[in-house]
């Protein structure tokens, strides 16, 4: 079983080594001009498989764009007029880069949009906490990102830098056996005490 | 009511309900690349298929409405396909074939034995007109009327209802 095993994972990696561009690809004898196709395959989507670039496609159809892009730079083509010939003929699709245009503005923007919003969120989230009159938001904040060490005193209210000190200290010395015991060498609190800086 | 806590929960239906209908309503991810519609037609100068001192040039059909029809004999739709092509070419609509990344002699054969529906045969041999015509693999059919301009694009094989909801329409469009 395990022999079997072995083999197996023997054979896989050494179909691993089998470099699928270059079956049988011609490179380009300029090397400057050979990388330029390289760079180039890797925008375009194969129209076969289509996950994948043309320079990762074993599909014959992907072969022939790359001998394209490979008989297109020889004849002295930029990149730009190379891609332009491509999308004239399979369309927007063919890049696996979406190009940054009206109709993917809202693609383009919403990472972000996303992050707005949840930035937004946690904002509000802080905000009708403040307004409720528990003035130790932050700390509650801190201690939720934490999760591990627990605030031994909840009546003193901490909403200076300073007030966060013992806290941190706390959870320094709560959480620096465990990080021994996972190989650890930093303080914990030299962290915690760097976050603080942000958010405090 | 605490409602941030349902949030996540308000979200997560949401985008479920997007995928769904995503789902329900979208294409199945069928050809998203071009469709050339109202294009003018890539030009084509390639040899007839096994002949040496004939070529074929698409400059010559300037004036003639005619179908284009990419295929080869070693793809199976093209097979599947072939009976509509002779169906078509018996009503006298000139089809003509661009032999894609095929051998002459399998060529041969399979027209050889299927019915020939083609007006003439093109050898585009290394594929690089299918290239030009922006073609993602075969079979594929262009309707092209008497200006050169693209009038009809099909995908894949043909089918009955794609030809008489399609095709045909297009075609009997180029005659008025």
């Amino acid at each position: 079983m395990k022999r079997g095993l072995a083999k197996l994972f023997t054979l896989i990696f050494l179909f691993a080594l089998i470099s699928p561009a270059s079956a049988s690809d011609q490179p380009l004898a300029d090397p400057s001009q050979e990388a330029r196709a390289v760079s180039l395959g890797k925008e375009f989507r194969c129209v076969v498989c289509q996950s994948e670039s043309i320079n990762e496609s074993q599909a014959d159809m992907a072969r022939d764009l790359r001998q394209l892009v490979r008989d297109k730079i020889a004849a002295g083509w930029s990149d730009r007029q190379v891609i332009d010939y491509v999308r004239a003929r399979y369309g927007d699709f063919i890049l696996l880069r979406p190009p940054f245009q009206t109709n993917t503005y809202i693609l383009w923007a919403s990472p972000l949009l996303f992050f707005g919003i949840s930035a937004g969120c946690v904002f509000l989230f802080l905000k009708r906490r403040v307004r409720k009159g528990e003035r130790n938001v932050v700390l509650d904040f801190v201690r939720h990102s934490y999760g591990l060490c627990h605030w031994p005193n909840r009546r003193s209210p901490a909403t200076r830098k300073q007030d966060f000190v013992p806290f941190v200290n706390h959870c320094d010395s709560a959480l620096r056996p465990r990080a021994l015991l996972a190989g650890g060498k930093s303080g914990v609190g030299q962290i915690s005490l760097h976050r603080l800086h942000l958010e405090a | 009511m605490k409602w941030p806590l349902f949030l996540p929960l308000i979200v997560f239906a949401c985008l479920i309900a997007a995928l769904v209908l995503a789902l329900a309503h979208g294409d199945g991810g069928s050809n998203k690349f071009a469709l050339h519609m109202n294009e003018f037609a890539p030009a084509i100068q390639l040899p007839v298929a096994g002949k040496t001192d004939a070529r074929f040039s698409t400059k010559e059909w300037i004036g003639h409405p005619y179908l284009i029809n990419f295929f080869a004999s070693w793809c199976v739709p093209c097979h599947a396909e072939h009976d509509y092509l002779l169906e078509l070419a018996g009503e006298h609509i000139p089809i003509i074939g661009i032999a894609f990344k095929d051998k002459v002699k399998a060529v041969k054969d399979f027209l050889l034995k299927d019915g020939n529906p083609f007006v003439t045969v093109a050898d585009d041999r290394n594929g690089r007109t299918g290239l030009d015509w922006g073609v993602t693999g075969v079979p594929e059919t262009f309707v092209i009327d008497a200006a050169g301009v693209i009038r009809f694009h099909q995908v894949g094989p043909l089918t009955e209802d794609i030809i008489q909801q399609q095709l045909l329409p297009a075609w009997k469009g180029l005659k008025k």
